[in-house]
């Protein structure tokens, strides 16, 4: 849809020139416009003639307050900046930016109109708003003719459509608003008459309109295919409305240049007798005005074009045409572009005028030919030389008429170059993309090898263009070049080379059209270098090649991306870089880069709430990853680092899942990332003890997992395991830590049902599931158990309990179908129950040792330990009789019954224990202190005694339970009482033997002394629970007797804390006697 | 656009009598002619025979002098050497043979453009100053009696200064101040002081533009003369000197309020030298940069003509531009400073860190 000539109407056709009311004042007046000696406006022009758009803006805005302004002068900076912008978003490469721009101008010039309705510019003002809407649909028909916008091109052109249909009203009410005032003024006026200055503005501001409404409808008319009949009403319309600007202002240059656009309309319609015979207008007018000259030869190439087209072939009248032009023209415009133009049109016209001869030519035939191949070459050099559009075209003509362009010579020209590097990677993508279609190997193999010759001739000739450029090529040109190096050297994966360029531009041009692109590969090299790098480390192989500064790449990623963020801050670039790295990091499970990396993705970028989520869920994993280090391990983290570990998985998770809700307002919408995001979040907060809230978020209307998992139909792939069967696990803890047992229990059928659907052994897997809840608990509670925190042990107390009795009712089985399971499966069973049962017991002592047990917790208590009781009878006819293990699930129960205050059972039980085994020390101490405790909550004296003096005889009379005093004097009676005597050598073997005696020495005096100390103090208890002063006093003399006779056997009474005992109690008791 | 134009003959070359050669005619400031013939010349004044009548001229009011009998290259020449040609002067001068020259007065003239424009071309980089400091010399040495007297003694101080020569030029200088001429004294000052500004005697410099300041004058009857200028030349000096004291904000007001305000804008050198010292003031601040590109620029869009000022505006131009990330603006701005000041000294400056 290119128009034939549109970029060179001489600038005053431009729409922007059009915006200058000294341009508008040579358009109406048809004179050159008068210097402005302002030296701000002489100023501000420059800067916006120098493309310094930026800078102008950044002036008006220092001038905005300056007394060096008169008031007319600020009051039109608002329509200045808006008309800078407008200027400043025509040479705008990036479609956002540009768009930025014309937002801008057409706030300003909406701003401007607003504070002055009045003011004489306000008009014209209100027609550039139609300016801004056709601005924007050539923007948007610009980016439809884009390769990589194939797709959208539809869509752009309507949405080019419409700001052109918009800008039309615009224009239509300019028009009529300007006719109407200048119909206001009197047709005759005398010259000094002040009122003829304002009907000449009106008149411009009229023809302004115009000529804007006649150039919208023009370019609406490429919003169209050319061959449809849209394509032809549309240019018609324009046609024709240029038309009546000719006929209005035909003595101005307004209506010749509005001529010249018509005819332009008609030779796009193909209509080329028509389009000359309306540049005919133009070709006769008079060769003294110089203001006209341009719009003459713009007129004279569209003319050339016509009489070459195939409609008309005049060739021998172009080509006379062309040659009396040129020769006429002065040589300081035959450079301009609209004289290139004829030049290579004039050649065109030759070589066709020379090829209409036929090739036997003779006599004066033979001459007129050689005239024209002469004039044609002439013509053409003289623009082949030239930088410009007609550059390529004149040397292409050049050698179809035999001189020839070698392609094996060096270029001699950085556009010659440059084309040819184009050319050359043109070739290698279609060798590449022939090489993907291949099927047979060596076909294959040889469109590489094509491809690769085309990529390395195309490296070596962008090379050679930077090596030729010189002053007059443009910066932009040159830095084209360097993209394509850059893009070029990637695909050879020479990174590097690719890096440092892609670095090059990102840093010193980020403005020039390659650079965003350019960024993003030099990123990717050190990407690439920098995994490779990592992968040879890592490898072990002794041959793989190391890096020599494993750092480097790493810095200069992050280098990479920080510049990319500095120059593009705020845009899709930036966040894209950072979101890369933070892949990066999350897959290395670096934690600190984890969190730099995703804090530099901006709040507001539409990949943040993701990047939130995947990295929360790598730090969740981290975390749980080294809890489940061993205590020993030296590389687990202290529990205060762990702390800050979750705190912080669960902060970022908290702020993705939150980010994402808005999205998630249906289930059908969630993906797996999702649904793991957010049952780690729940995890999370169960851990840092948010309960309440975690089962907020699992009930969620909108996030609940519960909801989305019994919709699992819906979105399967959101629910794929180990969706589903997570989040009836986290369901159950966290319905168990907010005390709503029921509703746990109301979980269960439906986790059976799940297990059901998924198949295996089912129980083991249930099974499997509350024990590892119980376990995660039990660690919760060990952790508050070190930490005295006896609030938090009630907090988890129920929701422990609830597991263990699930595990219990899990693996614990009738003594026959014990007896049936194979010896692996009774060992976990058994080790599972008894540990269920040692942790009810536990838990029940937990609550019972409280400096005041409330009531509640005694009731939990008593219901533990008759729990822990009940396992204990089922498991001990499960264990061998005598075994270690009957003792420990006997010894426990007795403990059990004790806690209970269930003396009677608890005595029974020590008796069954000790039958077997009198010298279990445990046992014996426990029978004593249960007996002594019954004593004191009793009142039954008796227990007193036979907790110092033993009970329960056997058959022999012997007792089973021996008491303190026994206790005490079996220690003192055995070798190990003795003190092991020190080796005098420094003999290895005889320092482990001393030592090993020496700590058995101390296990039995520990034993004596448990012995005599409790004998002391259980006659001191007893003393103190009778009111018989005889009996009393006896009772305490026997305290200090007892105290007294243990200082003669064992002097120092045990050591330090064994003697403050004693002596606390010692003290008692004579403070009793008193 | 009105140039301040020495007492030095540089007539427009349009609308002279067509017959040029039958009379001489004395072009005074303000376009005022004084046709006759010329009867007497000295360094203060032109004795001119009216139709009987002398009239005495003094030489700090005429523009020109178009002798009779001069060759026709000569109106050339003063036309080029009006509007900053001076290569295109001296392309015009090679025509005429000196040895054809009979009028002492011509002679004088032609001697006096040749080494005027050999010495404008070197003070901004586009030839020998040692050559052109010879030339002067040798008219400065022979032709006391010349009206450019003063103007060649001016000239050979301005070279003796770009020699780095500033107490050989400071004695130039005060033979001018040692005119009998207001204006010529106030031209004297203002070249004294940019002389001790050379040497960085900043102090001195700046007593010298004060004195400027003290020479009497009347803002009413002087205003757009050559001592308007001058006053303006003498107030732009102490504003330079200031910022070398680092007085930027005292620099900057004056610039700003003062100088920039009320200068006419036609006086390009002033302006641009106005600008120059507006943005090295503005440059020096730590948060001066965009002030300081906008009063550059102001030099590159306005005041281009003025080859010394521009040249340093290029060079300060594309530090800012890349300092403030605009890299081709600025490889741009030194590309021109290349090709059109190829011997300028700030080709060669480095880049400040």
């Amino acid at each position: 849809m290119k128009c034939f000539g549109s970029r060179l109407l001489p600038a005053s056709l431009s729409a922007g020139r059009l915006f200058s009311a000294a341009a508008l004042a040579a358009l109406v007046a048809g004179a050159p416009p008068a210097q402005a000696a302002e030296e701000y406006d002489n100023f501000l022009n420059g800067l916006r003639q120098r493309s310094y758009y930026d800078v102008a803006l950044d002036y008006l805005d220092s001038m905005r307050n300056s007394p060096l302004l008169s008031e007319e002068q600020r009051q039109m900076i608002p329509f200045e900046e808006a008309r800078t912008s407008l200027e400043a978003s025509r040479s705008e490469r990036d479609p956002i930016i540009r768009d930025k721009m014309l937002d801008i101008a057409r706030d300003k010039f909406k701003d401007f109109v607003s504070k002055n309705p009045e003011h004489p510019q306000a008009p014209g003002a209100e027609t550039q708003l139609g300016a801004v809407l056709v601005e924007r649909g050539r923007s948007k028909v610009e980016q439809a003719l884009r390769p990589e916008f194939e797709k959208q091109k539809k869509q752009l052109l309507e949405e080019a459509r419409k700001f052109y249909t918009e800008s039309e009203q615009v224009f239509k009410q300019a028009e009529e608003k300007f006719a109407k005032l200048l119909g206001t003024f009197p047709k005759f006026m005398a010259p000094n008459d002040p009122r003829v200055a304002q009907r000449e503005r009106a008149k411009g501001d009229l023809i302004q309109a115009h000529m804007f409404h006649a150039y919208g409808l023009y370019e609406k008319a490429k919003t169209f295919d050319e061959k449809s009949a849209e394509f032809k009403t549309a240019l018609t319309t324009a046609a024709e409305k240029y038309g009546a600007i000719y006929k209005d202002y035909r003595t101005l240059i307004a209506g010749l240049a509005a001529r010249l656009k018509e005819g332009q309309c008609y030779q796009e319609l193909k209509d080329t007798k028509r389009a000359l015979g309306l540049y005919n207008d133009l070709l006769g007018q008079p060769d003294e005005l110089k203001a006209l000259r341009p719009y003459k030869a713009s007129a004279m190439y569209l003319s050339l074009q016509c009489w070459t087209a195939d409609t008309e072939k005049l060739y021998e009248l172009a080509a006379l045409q062309a040659d009396e032009f040129i020769r006429g023209s002065s040589n300081d415009e035959l450079n301009r572009p609209e004289w290139l133009a004829v030049k290579y049109y004039g050649a065109l016209a030759n070589e066709l005028f020379a090829a209409s001869f036929p090739a036997d030519a003779k006599g004066e035939e033979l001459k007129k030919k050689q005239a024209a191949l002469d004039n044609a070459a002439e013509f053409a050099e003289s623009v082949a030389g030239v930088t410009g559009e007609y550059q390529d075209l004149s040397r292409a003509l050049l050698q179809r008429m035999g001189t020839q362009v070698d392609k094996t010579r060096e270029p001699r020209t950085f556009l010659e170059a440059q084309n040819r590097g184009t050319d050359e990677m043109g070739k290698y993508s279609a060798s590449m993309a022939e090489a993907a279609k291949q099927t047979d190997a060596a076909a294959q193999q040889a469109k590489l090898k094509e491809a690769d010759e085309h990529r390395n001739n195309a490296v070596a000739l962008f090379y050679k263009a930077l090596s030729l450029a010189d002053e007059a090529t443009s910066l932009e040109d040159k830095n084209i070049v360097r993209y394509y190096i850059c893009y070029m050297k990637f695909t050879m994966q020479q990174t590097y080379d690719a890096a440092v360029v892609g670095e090059f531009l990102l840093k010193f041009y980020p403005n020039s059209g390659g650079a965003r692109s350019a960024a993003k590969i030099a990123l990717a090299c050190y990407v690439t270098e920098y995994q490779n790098n990592q992968a040879a480390l890592q490898s072990g192989d002794a041959n793989a090649v190391k890096p020599l500064n494993p750092e480097y790449d790493r810095n200069k990623m992050y280098a990479i991306a920080s510049e990319i963020t500095k120059r593009w801050a705020g845009e899709p670039e930036a966040d894209d870089a950072w979101n890369i790295l933070l892949a990066i990091a999350i897959n290395e499970k670096n934690v600190p880069d984890i969190l730099l990396t995703l804090g530099k993705i901006q709040e507001t970028s539409e990949m943040r709430a993701e990047a939130e989520m995947r990295a929360g869920s790598t730090l969740w994993a981290l975390y749980n990853e080294q809890l489940s280090l061993d205590d020993g391990d030296p590389s687990k983290p202290t529990p205060e680092k762990l702390q800050e570990l979750v705190k912080t998985a669960n902060e970022v998770l908290e702020k993705g899942v939150e980010r994402r809700r808005s999205k998630l307002d249906a289930f059908t919408k969630f993906t797996l990332p999702d649904a793991d995001a957010i049952r780690f979040l729940v995890d999370s907060r169960i851990a840092l003890g948010q309960n309440d809230k975690a089962l907020a978020l699992l009930e969620d209307p909108k996030l609940g997992l519960l909801a989305l998992v019994r919709a699992g139909a819906t979105n399967p792939a959101a629910t794929v395991d180990p969706i589903p069967f997570e989040t009836f696990k986290l369901a159950l803890q966290a319905y168990i830590l907010n005390g709503k047992v029921a509703e746990a229990q109301k979980l269960i059928p439906e986790l059976n049902t799940l297990m059901a659907k998924a198949g295996g052994d089912t129980a083991d897997q249930i099974a499997g599931t509350y024990l590892n809840l119980a376990l995660r608990l039990e660690k919760q509670i060990d952790t508050n158990r070190q930490a005295g925190n006896v609030e938090g042990i009630k907090q988890a107390a129920s929701g422990f309990k609830f597991f263990l009795e699930q595990v219990r009712d899990s693996y614990l089985v009738a003594p026959d179908k014990y007896s049936a399971l194979p010896p692996e499966k009774q060992t976990m069973a058994f080790q599972n129950v008894n540990w269920a049962s040692d942790n009810m017991f536990k838990l029940a002592g937990d609550l019972l040792n409280q400096p005041q047990v409330a009531p509640a917790d005694k009731a939990m208590a008593d219901e533990l330990l008759a729990a822990s009781s009940k396992i204990d009878d089922q498991l001990a006819p499960l264990t061998q009789p005598n075994s270690d293990a009957q003792l420990i699930v006997k010894l426990r129960k007795a403990r059990a019954m004790r806690r209970a205050e269930k003396w009677a059972d608890a005595v029974a039980a020590l008796k069954d224990v000790l039958n077997g085994r009198r010298n279990l020390m445990e046992g014996q101490v426990e029978a004593a202190e249960t007996l002594a405790a019954s004593a004191v909550k009793t009142s039954d004296m008796t227990a007193f005694d036979k907790a110092i003096g033993g009970t329960a005889p056997d058959d022999k009379g012997d007792n089973i339970i021996w008491g303190w005093k026994r206790i005490a004097d079996t220690m003192r009676r055995v070798p190990q009482f003795a003190v092991p005597v020190k080796p005098e050598s420094a003999d290895q073997a005889a320092a482990a033997k001393y030592a090993e005696e020496m700590a058995q020495h101390q296990a039995f005096m520990n034993f004596f002394h448990i012995g005599r100390y409790n004998t002391a103090l259980d006659y001191y208890q007893h003393a103190m629970a009778i009111t018989a002063a005889d009996e009393r006093s006896k009772l305490l003399k026997a305290v200090l007797y007892t105290i007294d006779v243990t200082s003669g056997i064992t002097p120092d009474m045990g050591g330090p804390t064994w003697k403050a005992k004693y002596d606390e109690l010692a003290a008692k008791a004579k403070k009793a006697q008193q | 656009m009105k140039k301040f134009v020495w007492i030095a003959a540089l007539a427009l070359g349009l609308g002279i009598a067509a017959d040029a050669s039958a009379i001489d005619a004395i072009r005074k400031l303000g376009n005022a002619r004084v046709s006759g013939t010329v009867k007497g010349v000295s360094a203060t004044e032109v004795n001119i025979d009216v139709q009987g009548t002398i009239q005495r001229v003094p030489v700090n009011e005429i523009e020109s002098i178009q002798f009779e009998g001069e060759p026709s290259e000569m109106n050339l020449v003063r036309s080029a050497m009006k509007s900053g040609g001076d290569q295109s002067a001296l392309t015009q001068l090679a025509k005429i043979k000196p040895a054809t020259l009979t009028r002492k007065e011509v002679k004088q003239d032609y001697e006096f453009y040749a080494a005027l424009s050999q010495a404008r071309l070197a003070l901004r980089g586009a030839g020998k100053i040692d050559a052109a400091g010879t030339a002067i010399y040798n008219f400065v040495s022979n032709n006391k009696d010349s009206y450019h007297y003063f103007q060649a003694v001016e000239t050979m101080g301005d070279l003796l200064v770009a020699l780095n020569k500033v107490d050989d030029a400071l004695k130039y200088y005060a033979e001018l101040e040692a005119s009998p001429f207001d204006d010529l004294k106030m031209r004297a000052g203002v070249a004294r002081g940019k002389a001790l500004m050379a040497q960085n005697k900043f102090p001195e410099a700046q007593a010298a533009y004060e004195a400027v300041l003290q020479i009497p004058f009347n803002p009413m009857t002087q205003k757009g003369t050559m001592a308007e200028s001058q006053r303006f030349a003498a107030v732009l000096g102490r504003t330079q000197c200031q910022a070398s004291n680092k007085q930027y904000d005292e620099a900057i007001k004056e610039l700003e309020g003062n100088v920039i305000a009320n200068l006419n804008p036609e006086e390009s050198e002033l302006q641009a030298q106005a600008y120059v010292t507006l943005g090295n003031c503005y440059n020096a601040k730590p948060d001066g940069k965009k002030a300081a590109l906008l009063s550059f620029l102001h030099v590159d869009v306005l005041y281009a003509t003025v080859p010394a000022a521009h040249a340093e505006a290029l060079w300060n131009l594309s530090n800012l531009w890349i300092d403030l990330g605009k890299n081709e603006r600025g490889q741009e701005c030194l590309n021109r400073l290349n090709r059109l000041y190829p011997g300028s000294p700030w080709i060669t400056k480095k880049r400040p860190i």
